[in-house]
C-alpha cells in the first residue's frame, strides 16, 4: 500500500490498531527509521540513540539487506528534534527510506513550525523517496501540514467527531455510514486518488 | 562528550559524508560546555595528581610553620584572603591554556604568597613585641624582697 501512497495517516483511539498498522506498513519497507518516543518499536530493529550513529548507520547501508532503525533520539533531544533528525537522515539516504512517526500530537505540536528537513519530507515525500507514516489519536490535534499533505488516511473505529466530519466532507455520507458501523480493528481508508474503502484488520508482514 | 547543539537544518545541502564530519566536529570542537578530557568518567589525569600531591606536600610544610609561629591558621581574615586567592585562580582557569600541573603549581605559589606574606609580617611583629617585652623585663627585674608587704 505504501508503494502507492507516500504519506499515510492513521487516526484512531488508543488500542484501535493504528500503531499496529503503522508498524506493519513500516516493516514492509526495506529501509526505514521509526521515530520511537514511547519505547515500543524496538523489536526486530536496530535501536539508535545518537544522531551521529543514526547518520553513520544510514550512510553505511549497502546492498539488498533490510535496515530497520528504531530511533530513540527523543530521549535526549526531544521528540520534535528527533523527528527532524530522522527526516534529515532519510533525505540524505541514497534510495528509498521511510519514516514512521507514532503519536504525532506529542511529536509535532500544532503550535510549532516544521524544520526545513521535516517540511521537505512532508511536502516532497512522494517525490524524493521518503515516505512518511504517521499516527494520531484525534484528527483535530494533527498538524495542518501533515493532514493537508497526506496521500491517504486510515480511520479506525472511534467516536472522534472531527474525524466523522472530515470523512463526511471528503469521502461522502456512504463512507461516514461505513465508518460508523466499523467493527473492532477494522478501518476505512480514504485517498483522493482512489476514493474510500472499508478495510479488514491488517496483518504483520512475514519475516524475510 | 558534550551535548549536541547542532540542529538538523544545519546539515542542509551537505552530502552525507560532510554531514557526518560536521556532527563529529560539533561533538569534539572546543566550546563553553566542554570538559577537560578524563573528567567525564570521574578519572583524574596524572598531571592533576602531580598538582594535588604538590599541594599536599606544601600544606604539610605550612602547618608546622604556622603552629610554631603560634598563628591561628583559621582566622577569618586569612580564610577570606586564601579564598579570594583561590577564587582568582579558578576564575582564570578557563582562559589559561596550560597543563593542570602548571596551573596547580601556579595556584600553590599564589596561595603561598597570599597566606605566607601577611603571616610573616604578623610573625615579625610578634617577635619584635617579644624582644621589647624581654628588654623591659630586664630593665626592671622583679625583686620579691622589696614587695613582701608593709612592715607591721
Amino acid at each position: 500500500m505504501s508503494r502507492v501512497a507516500e504519506i499515510i495517516g492513521c487516526v484512531g483511539p488508543k488500542g484501535s490498531g493504528k500503531s499496529f498498522m503503522a508498524n506493519a506498513l513500516m516493516l514492509s519497507e526495506r529501509v526505514h527509521i521509526m521515530v520511537d518516543i514511547a519505547r515500543e518499536f524496538d523489536e526486530g530493529r536496530t535501536v539508535i540513540y545518537d544522531p551521529l550513529e543514526l547518520m553513520e548507520t544510514v550512510a553505511a547501508y549497502k546492498g539488498n539487506k533490510r535496515l530497520h532503525i528504531c530511533w530513540r533520539g527523543s530521549e535526549t533531544l526531544g521528540p520534535k528534534t528527533a523527528f527532524d533528525w530522522a527526516c534529515q537522515a532519510a533525505s540524505k539516504f541514497d534510495g528509498r527510506c521511510a519514516i514512521g512517526a507514532n503519536e504525532t500530537e506529542t511529536m509535532i505540536p500544532k503550535s510549532k513550525d516544521f524544520s526545513l528537513s521535516a517540511a521537505r519530507v512532508i511536502r516532497m515525500g512522494r517525490h524524493n523517496q521518503t515516505p512518511l507514516i504517521w499516527t494520531a489519536l484525534q484528527l483535530t490535534n494533527v498538524h495542518p501540514m501533515l493532514r493537508g499533505n497526506a496521500d491517504a488516511m486510515s480511520f479506525f473505529k472511534s467516536g472522534d467527531f472531527n474525524a466523522k466530519d472530515h470523512i463526511r466532507k471528503t469521502a461522502g455520507p456512504e463512507a461516514l455510514e461505513a465508518y460508523e458501523n466499523l467493527q473492532d480493528y477494522h478501518y476505512i481508508t480514504y485517498s483522493p486518488k482512489t476514493g474510500w474503502k472499508k478495510m479488514p484488520p491488517i496483518k504483520l508482514p512475514k519475516k524475510r | 562528550m558534550k551535548p549536541l547543539t547542532l540542529q538538523p537544518d544545519d546539515l542542509d545541502g551537505m552530502s552525507m559524508t560532510d554531514a557526518i564530519e560536521t556532527i563529529e566536529d560539533a561533538y569534539t570542537a572546543p566550546g563553553e560546555a566542554e570538559m577537560p578530557e578524563g573528567e567525564e568518567n570521574g578519572a583524574i589525569e596524572p598531571d592533576a595528581l602531580n598538582g594535588m600531591a604538590a599541594a599536599m606536600i606544601a600544606a604539610s610544610f605550612i602547618n608546622p610553620i604556622l603552629e610554631r609561629a603560634k598563628i591561628d591558621p583559621y582566622s577569618q581574615e586569612e580564610t577570606v584572603m586564601v579564598g579570594n586567592g583561590l577564587q582568582g585562580v579558578l576564575d582564570l582557569y578557563p582562559s589559561i591554556s596550560a597543563s593542570p600541573a602548571t596551573i596547580a603549581w601556579t595556584g600553590l605559589v599564589m596561595a603561598l604568597g597570599v597566606t605566607a606574606g601577611p603571616r610573616y609580617m604578623k610573625f615579625k611583629a610578634m617577635k619584635a613585641d617579644a624582644v621589647e617585652n624581654s628588654q623591659t623585663e630586664n630593665r626592671t627585674p622583679p625583686n620579691p624582697e622589696h614587695d613582701t608587704g608593709v612592715e607591721i
